[in-house]
C-alpha cells in the first residue's frame, strides 16, 4: 500500500476517531450538564414539595384563600420545574411522566380537598377536627405529595447516577481518544520507521552498493509504494549511469585512441619534414652537382674540339686523310661527349624538377619544335601533320622537353627517307585519350622493345643514328610523374608510333 | 697612334689562353696579346711591378679577364685595377665560365664594362671570342692615355 494512501487513511481514521470522540465528550457533556440540572431540580422540587406540604398544614390549620393560593402558587412553581426536566432530557423518562401524573393528581385532591374545605369556613366549632372525607382527602394530598418526593429523590439519584455514569464513559472515551491517539501515534512512528526510515536506509545502502559495482542494488526495496518508485527511479538511474560510464568508457578509450593516432601523424608529419628537408637538401646538392658536371665536364670538351678543329685548320695540308679521319673521330668523340653529358643533365633534370600543372597547348608547343627541328636541317623535305587545338594538363617544361625528344626522334629516323611525314595527334581510346607521334622512318623490331625505355639501351647502332639512349628514358619518366603511361608500336622499315597517355 | 695597344688576357687555363689567342688571330686582329697565367702576375704587368715589372706598366686597349683563377680572384683584380687612377679607366671584360648571379653583379658593381660567359661549345666559344675582340679594338674607344706620374 501507498505510504499516503496509509497516511490519507491516518489522518481519515484519526479525524474520524477524533471526531467520534469529541462528537461523544459533547454528548457526554450534555449529559453531565442535564444530569446536574436535573440534580438540582429535583432538589428544587423537594424543596418546593416539602415547603408545599408546609403550606398544607398551614391550610390545614387556616383553611383560607391566603393558604390556597400559596398552596396553589407552590404548585404552579413545580410545573415549570418539571418542564426543565423534560428540557433537560428527562422527556421520555417515566419517571417524570409518574412525577406530572403525580403532580396532577395532588392538584386534584387538592382540589377536591379545597371544595371539601370551602363547605366550612374557619369552623372552629369542631375544633379544628376533620371529618373522614376531609382527611380522606388530605390523604390523598399528602400521598401525592409523597409519591412526588419519593419520585423526585428517585429521578435526583437517577441523575445522579446518570452523571456518574457518564463521567465514567467520559473518563472511558478519553482513555480511548488517548490510547487511539497513542496508536495512530505508533503508527505513524511505523509507517516512518518501517515504511520510510528503512526503505530510505535501504535506497542509500543500494547507492553504496552500486557505487561499489554492485548490480541490481535496489532488488530488496520492491515495495509498491512511493519509496519503491524511488528504488525504480534508482534503478533507471542506475543504467541510465551504467550506459553513461560505458559511453564514457568507450569515448575515453577512443579519445585515448585518437590521441595516439594524432601523437602517431605528429610523428609522421615531423618526420616527414625531416625527409622533406633531406630531400631538399639532396636536391639542392644534385643541382650543385649537375651544374658543375654541365660545366667543369665540358670545359675539357671544348679544348679537345677547339684543338682539333685548329689542327684540321691549321695543319691540315700536312695530314694525310687517315690523319685527318683520327682527328675528327677525336672531335666527335668529343661532341659525343658533350651530347651525352646534355642529356645526362636533361635526365636528372627530369626527375628532379617539381611538377606544375597547367593547361598546355601540345599543338603549338609541337608546331614550335617542328619550325626549330627545319631550321637545324633547311634542305630535309619533311611534312608535318599536326593535329590542332590537342591540349593537355601537365608541366609545361617537361612536356616541351617530351615533344622535343619524341619529335626529335621521329626526325632522326625518318632521315634515311626521301619523303618524310611526321604526325602528332590524339584519339579517344575507349575513355583514355592517348596521344601518339608517328613517324614513317626506320622503326625497328617489336621484339627488343622492352628495351625501349631504358637509359642507354638503344635499338640501333651509332652507325645508323647517332644517340645516346638517354631521350627515351626521359620521356618515360615524363609520362611516369604526369601519372600515364607510354607504349610504342612500329614496323621495321615502316616506321614508328609513339603513344601516351597523361 | 703608331703602336697598336695590347690586349691583356688573364686566364688561367693554359687551354683556353691558346684558344682564345687563336680566335682573336682568326678575326684579323693583329694587336699584341699579353697573357697573365693569374692576378698577381695581371696586377704586376699593369702596375709594372713584381715578376713582370720589366713588361710593364701596360695600358691595354682592354682587358679580358677570368674570374675563378688561384691566388686572386678575377673581382679582386677588378676592385685594384678601378682602385688605381692610373687604370681606372681602362676597359675591362669578364670572360668567365662562371654561372653565378652573384659574379656578375659584383662585376658590374665593381665596374666591369662588359660580362661574357664562355659558351660550352667550341664554334660558339670562337665565334664569341672573335666578335668580343673586333668590338672591343675595332669599335670601342678606349680612354686617352692616363698620364704618368
Amino acid at each position: 500500500m501507498r505510504i499516503k494512501t496509509l497516511l490519507i487513511g491516518g489522518t481519515i481514521t484519526s479525524g474520524a476517531l477524533v471526531t467520534v470522540v469529541i462528537g461523544y465528550l459533547f454528548v457526554a457533556a450534555r449529559t453531565l450538564e442535564d444530569s446536574l440540572v436535573q440534580d438540582r431540580i429535583t432538589g428544587d422540587i423537594i424543596t418546593a414539595i416539602f415547603q408545599q406540604s408546609e403550606v398544607l398544614n398551614d391550610y390545614l390549620l387556616y383553611p383560607g384563600e391566603r393558604a390556597r393560593t400559596q398552596w396553589e402558587k407552590k404548585h404552579d412553581e413545580i410545573e415549570p420545574l418539571l418542564d426543565e426536566i423534560a428540557a433537560a432530557g428527562g422527556n421520555e423518562d417515566p419517571l417524570l411522566a409518574q412525577m406530572r401524573i403525580s403532580h396532577r393528581k395532588k392538584a386534584e385532591s387538592f382540589a377536591r380537598l379545597s371544595e371539601t374545605l370551602a363547605g366550612r369556613d374557619s369552623d372552629a366549632a369542631n375544633g379544628g377536627r376533620l371529618d373522614e372525607l376531609q382527611e380522606h382527602r388530605v390523604a390523598q394530598v399528602r400521598l401525592a405529595s409523597q409519591t412526588m418526593l419519593v419520585l423526585a429523590s428517585r429521578l435526583g439519584q437517577q441523575a445522579e447516577e446518570n452523571f456518574l455514569r457518564t463521567l465514567d464513559r467520559l473518563a472511558w472515551g478519553v482513555a480511548v481518544l488517548v490510547v487511539g491517539m497513542m496508536a495512530l501515534g505508533a503508527g505513524v512512528w511505523f509507517i516512518v520507521g518501517w515504511r520510510v526510515v528503512r526503505p530510505i536506509a535501504g535506497l542509500a545502502r543500494g547507492i553504496r552498493d552500486f557505487k561499489g559495482g554492485k548490480v541490481g542494488a535496489w532488488d530488496g526495496i520492491q515495495t509498491g509504494d512511493e519509496i519503491g518508485d524511488v528504488a525504480r527511479a534508482f534503478e533507471g538511474m542506475a543504467e541510465n549511469l551504467n550506459t553513461v560510464m560505458v559511453s564514457r568508457d568507450e569515448l575515453t578509450r577512443e579519445v585515448e585512441t585518437r590521441r595516439q593516432a594524432e601523437r602517431q601523424a605528429q610523428d609522421l608529419a615531423r618526420s616527414l619534414k625531416a625527409r622533406t628537408a633531406e630531400l631538399d637538401a639532396v636536391n639542392k646538392e644534385l643541382e650543385a652537382f649537375a651544374y658543375s658536371v654541365s660545366h667543369d665536364l665540358r670545359a675539357p670538351l671544348r679544348s679537345m674540339t677547339g684543338f682539333g678543329q685548329a689542327l684540321i685548320e691549321d695543319y691540315g695540308d700536312k695530314l694525310d686523310e687517315t690523319g685527318k679521319d683520327y682527328i675528327q673521330r677525336i672531335s666527335a668523340a668529343s661532341k659525343r661527349m658533350g651530347r651525352l653529358i646534355d642529356d645526362l643533365l636533361m635526365l636528372s633534370r627530369v626527375t628532379r624538377t617539381e611538377l606544375k600543372r597547367a593547361d598546355i597547348d601540345l599543338t603549338d608547343m609541337a608546331e614550335t619544335i617542328a619550325d626549330q627541328l627545319r631550321q637545324e636541317a633547311p634542305d630535309r623535305k619533311v611534312e608535318f601533320k599536326i593535329a590542332p587545338g590537342v591540349i593537355a594538363r601537365g608541366d609545361e617544361t617537361l612536356l616541351r622537353t617530351l615533344l622535343e625528344n619524341l619529335l626529335g626522334n621521329a626526325w632522326k629516323y625518318s632521315e634515311k627517307k626521301p619523303r618524310a611525314t611526321i604526325e602528332f595527334g590524339v584519339t579517344a581510346n575507349g575513355s583514355e585519350r592517348a596521344f601518339f607521334v608517328r613517324d614513317n622512318g626506320a622503326g625497328f623490331d617489336m621484339a627488343h622493345a622492352d628495351k625501349l625505355f631504358k637509359p642507354f639501351q638503344r635499338l640501333h647502332s651509332a652507325a645508323e643514328f647517332e644517340g645516346t639512349g638517354i631521350g627515351l628514358a626521359s620521356v618515360a619518366n615524363i609520362v611516369r610523374r604526369h601519372g600515364g603511361r607510354i607504349w610504342a608500336e612500329s614496323q621495321q622499315g615502316a616506321g614508328t608510333t609513339m603513344r601516351f597517355t597523361l | 697612334m703608331s703602336t697598336l695597344k695590347p690586349i691583356l688576357l688573364v686566364e688561367d687555363s693554359a687551354d683556353d689562353q691558346t684558344l682564345i689567342q687563336r680566335s682573336l688571330k682568326k678575326s684579323k686582329i693583329t694587336n699584341p696579346i699579353v697573357v697573365a697565367n693569374d692576378g698577381v702576375e695581371a696586377l704586376d704587368l699593369l702596375f709594372g711591378t713584381g715578376a713582370r715589372a720589366d713588361e710593364g706598366p701596360l695600358r691595354p686597349s682592354v682587358v679580358l679577364l677570368d674570374v675563378k683563377m688561384p691566388r686572386l680572384d678575377g673581382l679582386d683584380v677588378l676592385e685594384l685595377i678601378r682602385k688605381n687612377p692610373a687604370t681606372r679607366r681602362i676597359p675591362v671584360v669578364i670572360l668567365t665560365s662562371s654561372d653565378e648571379e652573384q659574379d656578375m653583379l659584383r662585376s658590374y658593381d665593381l665596374g666591369a664594362n662588359s660580362y661574357v660567359r664562355k659558351p660550352v661549345d667550341f664554334n660558339e666559344f670562337a665565334e664569341a671570342v672573335g666578335r668580343l675582340g673586333l668590338y672591343w679594338i675595332l669599335l670601342n674607344e678606349p680612354p686617352p692615355e692616363a698620364r704618368v706620374e
